[in-house]
């Protein structure tokens, strides 16, 4: 049991060595920002680790939507001040308020742990209001093309109709065929 | 003379030739007068596979389905939905053998119409038990009414199903009622339900000039109504798959794919129903060579439309070869399905295109044989056209467990298809036991063509 322990300890003590000769564990600082250049939405992201910036790391850039996150552009590493730049995307589809939720991440880099830091702004295309209440084949079952439930029904109510018609011919075959008999045992 | 200008009389007059008539009513009666060792034993065979079945869907519903069936996220479908359009393909042997004969006098459909029409009301009530088979919560079956939008491929499948029931059904009743009217009358020494049950279905039927005269007219509304209901159906459940995002269902041609696909079946189906009904209840007389000779020729029209279809469908894409198409085509002409896809070519469209172009192909049994291999072909058709199309999707699969990749149907699947083929033959064969299962009046009237005699039998 002993002899167990000490080789636990080992074990911790020479990952703690490898993980610090690694670098992995350096923990960078991220910082967002959004501006906007003339006609153009920047998104700016600084990287900084200890007090000073960190160059040339990649930072990747995303957009929360519904299930995963959508990648932006390709990604960029960090200037000379620690800055990535990312030209954002207007077409991006947001909500009612053209809110869009940014997350910036380093990911998978060599000296550097995973770290992501996020903002949320008002860059995305906004939703219709009421886009789920327009009458459209991608509508809801109360809002199908007036068209269609016209054309539909009318289909639907001729040949019902029809049948109907046919099966009312039934009774009149049972009327023919009584007042026949009768007919008959009167005669 | 013609049934209109029958005048009301106190006379019943029989049909045409007193003789003939009794004949013809004896033989066609007789499947329905008694029931032999063999048709019990065969029913009590169907009877077995349907119970069989039933304890599988019950297995099926109360187990967990992960283990119980094969359907996973790729292949959802599975060989229910094959097993669903494979029926509603057969369920078009009445709108070809009964409507389209009718309507166009070709006047040897008279005593297959019958046999057509009970075989499509069966099928397409097969139809619908198979899809409830393969849905994952049939306790919700309801909801597709409830909230079902008139905008989905699914509904208008539902309702055009129901619509194909109820006109198929009326279309078997209405013509019976003559003869369910003979049934009563003739049958004797059979239980008081069923001479009861006959005359209550024969809705006061007296053979009155009036009661024709109603009677052929709304024969002839269901039969104009039940054409375009039929190509209808069918279109809709090959809708049901080009509406959906799948490089092998994508295409603008599958409506008419399928419904030609149907009419193949629905001849070959015909020609097996009629051999066994012949041989089995020994309907030569009626059921003749010349029966077979002609539903051969259609056989062949069929097959080659078929084949002209299936080269729209399959070569034109595999000209082109794009990508969306190519792993798919390829895994069909060359890979993993490639045996399975030109078996189903060779047999269920080269051999029924070919073989019945000689004479001695068109007889009876080498008829029978080759329409067999159809339908079994046509029911691997549906199958290649549903699951290789399902595990071929446009975004490639991974980082899925094995079995999500590949489909074989379970024991559990195969049993509850099986069944379902059993009940299908179960509704036909029960309903030629208690309903004469060629049309006595449409034969007779046939037989009286050009005859100046009338027509009243009961």
């Amino acid at each position: 049991m002993k002899l167990n322990r000490i080789f636990k300890l080992l074990f911790i003590l020479l990952c703690l060595v490898y993980g610090n000769l690694n670098g992995q564990d350096l923990e960078a600082t991220m910082k967002m920002e959004f501006a906007k250049d003339d006609s153009l939405n920047i998104c700016k992201v600084f990287v900084s680790s200890n007090d000073s910036v960190v160059k040339e790391v990649e930072v990747k850039l995303y957009v929360k939507r519904l299930f995963s996150l959508l990648p932006v552009g390709d990604a960029t590493a960090t200037d000379e001040d620690g800055m990535a730049t990312f030209e954002f995307p207007k077409d991006i589809p947001a909500d009612l308020n053209g809110k869009l939720l940014v997350i910036a991440k380093i990911e998978d880099d060599d000296n550097y742990a995973n770290t992501e830091v996020s903002g949320e702004i008002n860059w995305g295309t906004p939703r219709k209001a009421n886009a789920e209440l327009e009458r459209s084949l991608a509508g809801s079952r109360a809002n199908a093309p007036i068209y269609f439930i016209v054309v539909s029904n009318l289909i639907i109510f001729g040949i019902w109709g029809t049948l109907v018609y046919v099966v009312l011919q039934l009774f009149r075959i049972k009327r023919l065929g009584h007042s026949h008999k009768k007919t008959i045992s009167k005669n | 003379m013609s049934i209109q200008d029958i005048k009301l009389d106190k006379t019943t007059y029989e049909t045409f030739t007193q003789e003939e008539y009794l004949v013809m009513k004896d033989e066609l009666l007789r499947p329905v007068q008694r029931i032999g060792k063999w048709g019990k034993i065969w029913i009590t065979f169907l009877i077995l596979i349907c119970l069989i079945g039933i304890y599988a869907y019950y297995v099926q519903e109360t187990r967990s389905k992960y283990v119980t069936v094969s359907l996973r996220d790729y292949t959802m479908w599975g060989v229910y939905i094959s097993n669903f359009v494979f029926f509603v393909a057969l369920s078009l042997i009445g709108v070809l053998m009964s409507a389209v004969l009718k309507l166009t006098h070709f006047e040897w459909y008279r005593p297959l119409s019958r046999i057509a029409e009970v075989i499509a009301v069966a099928a397409i009530l097969l139809a619908g038990v198979s899809i409830v088979a393969a849905m994952g919560r049939p306790d919700r079956l309801h909801f597709l009414f409830i909230h079902g939008r008139i905008q989905s491929p699914i509904v208008w499948d539902i309702i055009v199903i129901m619509t194909y029931i109820a006109t198929s059904l009326i279309l078997l009743f209405i013509p019976l009622i003559p003869s369910l009217a003979t049934c009563k009358n003739h049958l004797h020494n059979k239980p008081k339900w069923q001479m009861k049950m006959y005359e209550l279905l024969s809705f006061g039927w007296e053979g009155t000039a009036e009661q024709w005269k109603i009677l052929k007219r709304s024969i002839r509304i269901l039969t104009v109504l039940v054409i375009p209901l039929g190509v209808s159906i069918h279109t809709v459940t090959a809708w049901l798959f080009a509406t959906t995002l799948r490089s092998e269902w994508d295409s603008t041609n599958f409506g008419a794919y399928f419904v030609s696909g149907a009419f193949l079946l629905g001849v070959a189906g015909m020609v097996v129903a009629v051999f066994i009904f012949r041989k089995a209840y020994k309907l030569e007389h009626y059921l003749t060579p010349m029966h077979f000779d002609k539903l051969g020729q259609a056989l062949v029209l069929m097959a080659c439309i078929y084949i002209y279809f299936n080269v729209n469908e399959y070569l034109v894409p595999a000209y082109k070869m794009s990508g969306l198409h190519e792993n798919h085509l390829l895994n069909l002409f060359t890979g993993d399905e490639a045996p399975f896809y030109w078996s189903v070519v060779f047999f269920g469209m080269i051999v029924p295109a070919i073989l019945p172009l000689f004479k001695a192909m068109r007889k009876p049994l080498p008829l029978t044989i080759i329409s067999f291999i159809v339908v079994i072909a046509a029911w691997f058709k549906r199958y290649l056209i549903v699951i290789p199309g399902l595990s071929h999707p446009y975004l490639p699969i991974q980082d899925v467990p094995a079995s999500w990749k590949h489909y074989t149907p379970s024991l559990v699947e195969m049993t509850i298809v099986a069944a379902t083929f059993a009940a299908m033959m179960l509704i036909v064969t029960l309903f030629s036991r208690f309903f004469p299962i060629i049309s006595v009046w449409e034969v007779a009237e046939g037989k009286l063509e050009g005859k100046d005699e009338i027509i009243n039998y009961k």
